[in-house]
């Protein structure tokens, strides 16, 4: 119940930030741009557009998540609301679920509002597919895994730095499949055991990124978005663990 | 336990990092329900730190604290604790209804009984007609006045209140006060921490003064700051007869037609009075003497002046 309640109401501060609103109007005005781009393609026009506007909510998601996730902890401590807050019968793991719930929810809202204009301008232009619709969802758990991984960051440094370490994350995360083949190559002991941690350690974001797929109309089978999404949701969980943990023992002075 | 709304156990807290400041050194306190507990202190004298460890925002180093007769820790005793924080810090893009709102669910309060309580606390603080203005529009003596109606949203058995009243000016001070005494009129405890002395005399009815994290004295006020002193005036006193009387007080002064003679033990008042009327005096009045609340902080923290901003609180 708390942690639906803090939730809610930190999803209402949230979307009364104007930076949002303008953050999904760029993105939508950047997909209308690539339809104009794309008749300049020949042929090409329906791959441009799916390929950009994909890759367009996919940054627009992912910064909201960053922005969102990184300050959505760390301005509560920060400006010294969470004091208030822990004051009252609220337990600290609730505040954590309930600031999670509002990123996530923010996150939603974002990536509805641009995965659906998205889906419009596409329908317009006759190409709509439903595989598209499974890559904006799959932008949304990438989005929510990044947002809980702000989160940790943030449960002990500064929405600042919390920020830039996840902006980092995100593009290793990116780079993750490669490291198996530059494991095998590298000789030394150490680097295959570093190389081979970070792999397990880091998340997978490649997993999530099916534009190319989406763009040439090829098939993704449904148990794949599913065992991704569900890969996503343990990623984010083992996140806001260990943030509570951290927590859990965390002086507000 | 029960009729104490806070008891602490040698409660200690040394903050980590730097050189490890001791913050509160084994503090024994014990603060009797339905009173105004005035908790005074110069700045980094531990007052916050004492508040945070009462309402468990930090964990203590060593010791043990209760309130409302449950440990600290336990989640629940908050369901009976209001918290007025020392510089308030609330979400500035609400609006003053939806703020109150919002705490009034963390309570799980029902709908229809919030809206009444959050009117009931509104017209409390006089603020109905800002009811629709967000936080970030309101002047400290507003947000002071919106967070005492917060620390309240409960109805709370005992409220913490830090620094309620400084920096406001004369007219916030007054309002402030006004709501302690509404507040303190329906029986709740009030753990008050202030640099305010002369409000603190007028409000609290026990105090304890806290100076580098060591409580240095605790009692109720009245009884702190009574003093064997007697004031005796008198007036047809002349000559042989105040040169007489001078002898037997620990000073003479004269206002207007008045001679007014400060005895210092109250057993020689009789014999002062006695000697008045020996000499053709008549007294006037007979008044036991009480110390100022500043003159008793400053002899209790060992200084001449008081300098409240000397250290930052921590």
């Amino acid at each position: 119940m708390n942690i639906w309640t803090i939730g809610v109401n930190s999803f209402k501060r949230l979307m009364r930030s104007k930076i949002l609103y303008v953050m999904a109007v760029f993105c939508l005005i950047t997909i209308a741009y690539a339809s104009l781009y794309g008749t300049l393609t020949a042929g090409q026009e329906g791959k441009l557009m799916k390929d950009v506007g994909l890759a367009g909510i996919a940054a627009f998601s992912i910064l909201v998540a960053i922005l969102v996730g990184s300050t959505v902890v760390a301005k509560e401590i920060e400006s010294k609301t969470i004091q208030i807050l822990l004051a009252k019968p609220v337990k600290k793991h609730e505040f954590l679920l309930g600031e999670f719930l509002a990123a996530a929810l923010t996150i939603l809202m974002m990536t509805a509002i641009m995965g659906v204009g998205f889906l419009i301008i596409v329908a317009i232009k006759g190409i709509a597919t439903a595989a598209l619709v499974n890559g904006v969802v799959l932008v949304f758990f990438e989005a929510i895994l990044l947002a809980s991984i702000a989160i940790f960051f943030s449960t002990f440094f500064s929405g600042m730095v919390a920020s830039v370490f996840t902006f980092i994350i995100f593009v290793f995360g990116h780079l993750t499949y490669q490291l198996p083949f530059l494991v095998q190559r590298a000789g030394n002991v150490v680097v295959k055991f570093f190389g081979n941690l970070l792999y397990f350690a880091l998340p997978n974001l490649q997993y999530f990124n099916i534009r190319g797929p989406v763009a040439h109309n090829l098939n993704v089978p449904g148990s794949m978005i599913f065992a991704v999404i569900v890969y996503g949701l343990l990623y984010s969980s083992i996140m806001i663990l260990a943030s509570a943990l951290v927590f859990k023992s965390k002086d507000f002075a | 336990m029960t009729s104490l709304a806070i008891k602490t156990e040698n409660l200690t807290k040394v903050y980590r990092g730097g050189r490890g400041t001791k913050a509160l050194d084994n503090l024994n306190l014990e603060v009797p329900v339905n009173q105004i507990y005035g908790f005074l202190g110069p700045n980094a004298a531990g007052k916050t730190t004492t508040i945070k460890l009462l309402l468990n925002l930090i964990a203590p180093t060593s010791g043990r604290a209760w309130v409302l007769g449950k440990e600290v820790s336990e989640t629940d005793v908050r369901k009976d604790l209001g918290f007025l924080p020392e510089n308030p810090y609330f979400y500035e893009d609400l609006s003053a209804e939806e703020f109150l709102d919002f705490f009034g669910k963390i309570f799980h309060i029902p709908r229809r009984d919030r809206v009444n309580k959050v009117e009931q606390l509104l017209t409390l603080v006089g603020l109905t007609e800002e009811r629709k203005q967000i936080l970030r529009r309101f002047s400290r003596g507003m947000l002071q006045r919106i967070g005492i109606a917060q620390a309240l949203i409960n109805d709370p058995k005992l409220i913490f209140l830090d620094e309620p009243i400084t920096g406001l000016d004369p007219m916030g001070r007054k309002e402030i006060r006004n709501i302690i005494s509404k507040v303190r009129a329906e029986g709740k405890t009030i753990f008050f921490c202030s640099h305010v002395l002369h409000d603190v005399e007028l409000m609290c009815d026990h105090i304890g003064i806290l100076c580098e994290g060591r409580l240095i004295t605790t009692g109720k006020l009245d009884e702190l700051l009574a003093t064997k002193e007697v004031e005796i005036s008198a007036e047809g006193l002349r000559g042989e007869a105040l040169a007489k009387l001078e002898g037997r007080v620990k000073k003479l002064r004269k206002e207007e037609n008045r001679i007014i003679f400060d005895v210092e033990e109250e057993a020689l008042a009789d014999e002062v009075v006695g000697l008045i009327k020996h000499y053709g005096g008549k007294r006037l009045s007979i008044v036991p003497k009480k110390e100022s609340l500043e003159d008793f902080f400053l002899k209790a923290i060992g200084r001449e002046e008081y300098k409240p901003d000397e250290r930052r609180e921590k």
